[in-house]
């Protein structure tokens, strides 16, 4: 009788502990979507929102023009140190909230190949990021740059006039990954 | 009815004599006996430490003056890694299982843990795990070199081959966490002597409850989180890889989601082990209980909370540092509590200083000073400064080698009559505690003013103004690991013989452990002792 009697609440326990781990595994996986939502909704991790971009739904609003000055510093980290030189036209634009800017980067291949590159946009301080949004982008899709190959990327933007007060400077940094090998590869399978 | 569970039906009968007792090797490989579990989960930690001690004792020479001597920075940052990896994994955590495969069962009187033979897999799991992680060492390309941390990229995009491996052995040595967390949980849970409510729970069980709650919730995580680092290896996905949509932030999210309830696990049993021997060698009852398993469960409810406090530098808003610095501040408080209830339970005690005392009397001080780097830590303006400098190496070495190592010390000092028989030489013992009181605190102290002076962490060469302090650390670090040696030859001689020792060791000592005979009995409380 004891050992029935002892048998079944360890089994029970050891079910609902083994639940307990599998959905704390699964967890560990729901954090991630669980941060991404947080930091769009929150907006303090710097990310610009492409989704929108990419699948060209994006709006253009127009904006009251706020009479404050912002300046918005341009910065370019090349990823793994990539050969492609890339630069802003501009190191800084002062702008005002709700105005359009145009400004653009200009690409150079100095190698003999073609380099396929994806820029990621990041914005400091983190908070700003919703405020800016982009009307035009080379970041909204992947860059062909033929060997040799010299372009002008336009780059247009403008910031909300809901831009917090405090801010009076931000930088739109972009990382440049060279993605050649992962986009030959999939033109293989595609 | 008993609440008490009989396993005699779980138990492999065939492998065993009537004793009980196997013989040869055979006896440790299919041992489902939890004395005979939790003596091997004891030698392999302490096995783990002299390797993990051995990495370490190369890293201070090198660092015993500036520029290259030993090894190249190569060799030296996958020392540091492994070092790391092995005392946390290797060292510390598997010696509170050893000690709750020993003690638990025989505290709330139960004739074994609940799942005998989990509990041999989950054991032998662990040299497995060790084994291979050991053998990255010895493998073409480098082995692990991206700290015990394995921050993404540089163990995803830039990790050596052996990374692989890596992987594989953190997954084996969780899934034996895991099934050591559980056993505890089924155990205390099921298998109490009737009478023992959990409130007259011993509490050094209560603090292992709570820190087996914490292995289940957290050892999963750690397991998604080298998951997705092997597919972001291999299959393409890009979990924490900014080129393809990812973050490599998020890496630190997932793995502090893991590593500071982590950091609790590592010390929650030695809170358990000191509360069991502070009260014993001050004559007095533990001051406060019922406070001390509330701090506890508070600590472990916290630790869940504060995880960015380890990332203050990567660009978080400013309301994101405060909540985690005001977070972190408050968990001082139910560790206050409990310092606070151990020095009253010495108040006015009748105090012997015996080498059990000795360590809990050096946890108790050596803890605080690590709790209050910590706090130093916590406020994120001064973080900046500290943050990655050897003054985050000074704290965390502070709360786990005289806080969790000495803690284990206390706690092999005190049982060991019970498991052995015998008494270990005081006079030894308290040679062993001064010699590393004094050393612990030679290697360790100097880094809180090289951190504060700049000297960040993980670096082979230095600049020269940190020459004599980093001199003082390795002489330290030299000792300290020698006079470990020494605990070896204590514990040995202890086992081979010494004056005999009473069933209740300890004049003052409370508890189940101390009614059954010294050296414990292969089989105790197979008739459920009752609790008035």
């Amino acid at each position: 009788m004891a050992k029935l009697k002892a048998a079944r609440p360890h089994k029970k326990l050891l079910i609902k502990l083994t639940c307990v781990v599998i959905s704390m595994f699964a967890f560990s996986f729901a954090l991630i979507p669980l941060y991404n939502v947080f930091c769009t909704v929150t907006g303090i991790n710097g990310k610009v929102d492409l989704t929108e971009a990419a699948q060209g739904r994006q709006r253009l609003e127009v904006y009251n023009i706020v009479d404050r000055q912002v300046t918005v510093e341009f910065d370019v980290t090349r990823n793994e140190k990539m050969p492609l030189e890339f630069i802003p036209a501009h190191s800084h634009l002062v702008v005002r909230p709700g105005e359009l800017t145009a400004t653009s980067y200009f690409v150079k291949n100095p190698t003999n190949r073609t380099m396929v590159v994806q820029a990621i946009p990041s914005i400091t301080p983190g908070l700003a990021a919703k405020h800016l949004k982009k009307i035009e982008c080379f970041c909204f899709a992947k860059q062909i740059v033929g060997p040799g190959e010299t372009a002008e990327l336009p780059l247009r933007f403008l910031l909300t006039p809901e831009l917090p007060e405090k801010i009076q400077r931000l930088t739109l940094s972009y990382t440049l990954f060279d993605i050649s090998k992962e986009n030959a590869a999939e033109e293989q399978h595609g | 009815m008993t609440t008490i569970a009989l396993h005699t039906d779980d138990i492999p009968h065939e492998h065993h004599s009537h004793t009980g007792i196997g013989s040869g090797i055979s006896r440790w490989l299919f041992t489902t006996n939890h004395k005979d579990i939790g003596t091997l989960y004891l030698w392999f930690s302490f096995l783990m430490f002299l390797i993990g001690g051995s990495f370490v004792m190369l890293v201070r020479a090198e660092l015993f003056k500036p520029g290259l001597q030993l090894v190249n920075p190569g060799i030296f940052i996958q020392l540091t890694t492994m070092h790391g990896l092995i005392m946390v994994f290797g060292a510390v955590m598997p010696a509170f299982v050893g000690l709750a495969n020993w003690m638990v069962p025989l505290m709330v009187g139960a004739p074994d843990m609940a799942l005998p033979r989990m509990n041999n897999w989950s054991f032998w799991l662990l040299p497995m795990a060790f084994g291979i992680l050991i053998s990255t060492l010895f493998m073409e390309g480098d082995a692990p070199n991206f700290g015990w941390t394995f921050y993404a990229p540089l163990s995803t995009t830039y990790g050596p081959d052996s990374t692989d491996f890596f992987i594989f052995a953190i997954h084996l040595m969780g899934i034996s966490s895991i099934m050591g967390a559980i056993n505890i949980i089924v155990t205390v849970l099921n298998m109490r002597a009737p009478g023992m409510t959990m409130m007259k729970m011993p509490i050094f069980v209560w603090t292992w409850l709570i820190t087996a709650f914490l292995l289940v919730a957290v050892m999963p995580v750690l397991a998604g989180a080298v998951t997705m680092m092997l597919a972001d290896r291999h299959f393409g996905t890009s979990f924490f890889n900014a080129a393809g949509g990812g973050d490599p932030v998020m890496f630190q999210h997932i793995f502090w989601f893991f590593g500071h309830p982590e950091v609790y696990i590592m010390i929650l049993p030695s809170f358990g082990i000191i509360s069991e021997i502070l009260p014993t060698f001050s004559r007095k009852p533990l001051f406060g209980y019922p406070s001390m398993v509330y701090a506890t469960a508070s600590i472990a409810i916290l630790s869940f909370m504060v995880w960015a406090h380890h990332m203050f530098t990567t660009g978080m808003p400013l309301w994101g540092e405060i909540y985690f610095m005001l977070a972190t501040m408050l968990i001082a408080v139910p560790t206050g509590v409990k310092i606070f209830n151990w020095v009253a339970t010495m108040f006015r005690g009748s105090l012997t200083f015996e080498t059990p005392m000795l360590f809990a009397i050096g946890f108790l001080v050596m803890f605080t000073m690590g709790g209050f780097s910590g706090l130093m830590l916590a406020i994120v303006p001064a973080d900046f400064q500290y943050h990655d400098t050897y003054f985050v190496v000074a704290h965390f070495h502070y709360v786990l080698v005289p806080g969790a190592i000495f803690a284990v010390m206390a706690a092999a000092y005190y049982w060991l009559p019970k498991w052995t028989g015998h008494m270990y030489s005081e006079t030894l013992g308290k040679f062993h505690f001064w010699i590393s009181a004094i050393s612990v605190n030679v290697t360790f102290f100097p880094m809180h003013f090289l951190g504060l002076a700049g000297m960040p962490r993980r670096i082979p060469d230095y600049a020269l103004q940190f020459a004599d302090f980093n001199r003082i650390a390795s002489i330290g670090a030299f000792t300290f690991g020698l006079s470990q040696i020494f605990f070896l030859f204590i514990v040995i001689k202890c086992i081979r013989g010494g004056k005999p020792a009473a069933d209740k060791v300890w004049e003052d000592a409370h508890g189940l452990e101390w009614t059954v005979p010294s050296p414990a009995p292969h089989h105790t409380f197979e008739t459920p002792p009752q609790i008035a």
